[in-house]
């Protein structure tokens, strides 16, 4: 009987999102052990790596990169499907669908700075829904508007700019 | 993708309505009257409403465990959590109207309430 | 540059748009006595402030005229009852009070009787702060033996007399229901759609919060906050008599001023009765009224005694045990919900 084997050949572009995801976990797992000031506030450092990948390559491997280090990052801490994982997803999610709209906004007027400001809001838009529709409905999530808000812009801010750091210096600026 | 400078219109517009939102969001959700009852939710429905001028002691046993819930002096909190991360409990003391604490794997939540919400005028 | 411009307008519109919820305008007011809030609803600030004005001075002159054992038309009454004379130029407001109290007295079963004033001051209520005291059996029986009652006021014209000088009459369970009534029409008077008065408790409601109706809530008659809560319909009144208020302990033993006339004794036992009455013409009144008979009852006596005064709403808080009708207890919310746990709940018909 032959024996048939699949092989399986990573192309460039897969060798790229591993590198990637493999960075953007890490920063993920780095952040998790960091203490925040209040629940939810976070510097979401690795949506730098999804922006880099979506300016760098573009859009489907920024959802791949996002995506595995939710999954992969979970997993990792043993959160996978825990309410911290969904509240994770959720934002990923709002935060990727804002991007593929602002992505097209003109590059002219809006740098990475201004989307990822506009991902940030996305993230926490995403997660305070997540609260208030399903995990504790009952929640008057309007307290956490104003904090979340800063946080998101603030860190939205350095994040947008670090990645516009990076572009500049390994790419097309 | 080719940027040209570093800060662009379409970038301070973003950054100056988020400012304005933020402004809008501490002004309109952030109050500094002290509040004088606490609603304890578990479980996704109202467990009960307490006053926050008496000392009180209420255990809830939800899927993770025992969360204590203290209520001294007009402030309320989390005595003891069993959840892993202990966030609800780190955060200490609320008393503001508006301000809450959630305990997101065991269900409960509290959130201090001004007076006027409650009922319109007391019978007695 | 023109961004800025723009940016400015903007926040000027946002600063405008947090301005709060002018619609209610409320006031509490320390008069007749006790302590009065005014909730008017939907008016503008002329009309609300001008209504409240006028309602407080009602208070004002009701305090004035019906005050219990401070210088009023009343206390010139009892005056000249205890010294056999009669009372001329009473007016008519205070003759159709007696004689709306005196049918009260009648129907409660003489439960509810204005007339025992002279008990009322022996157990030192007739003073704004009380001290314990020793009840002397024997003086208590021969205040009680004197028999008062408004059924020996004898009405001609505008002169009052009394066949039995020691009538002292005392409104102390009829006033503030009655000057909710009159709020009420002052309400009425000045075309207000929407509002809620307290005085000292008792509470009237006129309309509706908003879109949703006014809310109030029942005391803890052992706490400092609310125990229950309820809806108030437009026309509903409540009403409440407590141990709680005025009374004094006196080796372990609380002395309220709900003095039963019968054995002269305050009554004991119930911690507070809250009555919910229907719209009427002085719905008020009832509010106020109506309780202290219930108070007063042995525990077998009250539903009979709830039919007779009409009382369909009523809620009774005793030690470890709380009892309502059906109808109270479908209106009723308790803020607790380990209330079961402490206390007995019977629904009685």
């Amino acid at each position: 009987m032959t024996r048939s084997i699949i092989k399986i050949k990573p192309t460039l572009l897969d060798h790229q999102i591993a590198q990637l995801s493999a960075i953007a976990i890490g920063l993920s797992l780095i952040e998790s052990v960091l203490p925040s000031p209040m629940p939810g506030v976070k510097p979401g450092i690795a949506n730098i790596i999804t922006l880099y990948a979506m300016y760098r390559f573009n859009f489907r491997t920024a959802i791949w990169v996002s995506i595995l280090r939710v999954f992969a990052t979970s997993l990792i801490l043993g959160q996978f499907l825990s309410p911290t994982f969904m509240l994770s997803l959720a934002g990923s999610l709002l935060s990727l669908l804002t991007l593929y709209f602002s992505i097209k906004l003109p590059s002219r007027f809006f740098s990475p700075m201004g989307l990822s400001v506009l991902s940030s809001f996305a993230h926490i838009t995403g997660q305070l829904l997540l609260v208030r529709l399903w995990l504790i409905p009952h929640a008057s999530i309007y307290y956490l508007i104003p904090i979340y808000s800063a946080a998101a812009l603030i860190f939205g801010l350095i994040n947008g700019w670090i990645t516009y750091r990076l572009l500049k210096h390994h790419n097309s600026i | 993708m080719k940027l040209r400078s570093k800060f662009f219109l379409g970038d301070s517009l973003i950054i100056l309505i988020s400012l304005i939102f933020i402004i809008f969001a501490f002004k309109t959700f952030w109050h500094f009257e002290t509040g004088s009852v606490v609603q304890v939710n578990f479980q996704g429905k109202t467990y009960g409403n307490f006053s926050l001028f008496q000392n009180k002691e209420m255990s809830l046993i939800g899927k993770e465990g025992e969360s204590i819930i203290e209520i001294k002096e007009g402030r309320v909190r989390f005595a003891r959590s069993p959840c892993k991360n202990q966030y609800c409990v780190q955060q200490g003391w609320i008393h503001f109207t508006g301000q809450m604490l959630i305990c997101i794997p065991n269900e409960v939540s509290i959130e201090v309430l001004g007076k006027t919400k409650f009922y319109d005028s007391l019978n007695y | 540059m023109r961004f800025s411009k723009f940016f400015f307008v903007f926040f000027v519109f946002i600063f405008l748009q947090s301005c709060s919820d002018k619609s209610l305008y409320q006031s509490k007011h320390y008069v007749f006595g006790t302590i009065v809030d005014i909730s008017i609803y939907g008016e503008n600030e002329k009309t609300a402030e001008d209504t409240t004005k006028a309602i407080l001075d009602e208070f004002t002159r009701l305090h004035n005229s019906l005050h219990a054992w401070k210088k009023s038309d009343l206390t010139n009454l009892n005056d000249a009852i205890s010294k056999n004379k009669p009372y001329k130029n009473a007016s008519a407001e205070l003759i159709e009070i007696l004689k709306n109290a005196k049918s009260f007295e009648d129907d409660s079963n003489h439960l509810f009787n204005p007339a025992i004033g002279e008990l009322i001051e022996y157990w030192g209520f007739h003073q704004d702060e009380f001290n314990a005291i020793h009840p002397d059996q024997s003086k208590i029986k021969t205040l009680v033996e004197k028999s008062p009652s408004l059924d020996q006021l004898r009405i001609s014209g505008s002169t009052i007399k009394s066949i039995n000088p020691h009538v002292k009459i005392d409104l102390g369970g009829y006033a503030k229901g009655y000057a909710l009534d009159r709020a009420n029409k002052i309400l009425h008077e000045h075309h207000i759609k929407n509002a809620l008065i307290n005085i000292g408790g008792n509470i009237i409601a006129v309309g509706q919060h908003g879109n949703k109706p006014w809310r109030v809530g029942i005391q803890d008659p052992r706490g400092a906050q609310a125990i229950a809560k309820l809806d108030l319909p437009d026309g509903w009144a409540i009403g409440t008599s407590g141990d709680y208020q005025r009374y004094f302990i006196n080796d372990g033993v609380r002395y309220c001023h709900l003095i039963n006339p019968f054995t002269g004794y305050p009554a004991q036992g119930v911690y507070s009765v809250t009555v919910l009455i229907e719209p009427s013409q002085n719905v008020g009144t009832l509010s106020d009224v109506l309780s202290k008979p219930l108070f007063m009852s042995k525990k077998e006596d009250r539903p009979m005694m709830a039919q007779k005064l009409n009382i369909h709403h009523y809620l009774i808080m005793e030690d470890k045990r709380i009892s309502m009708t059906q109808k109270m207890a479908d209106k009723i919310q308790f803020l607790d919900p380990s209330i079961q746990k402490k206390n007995q709940i019977e629904i009685t018909l």
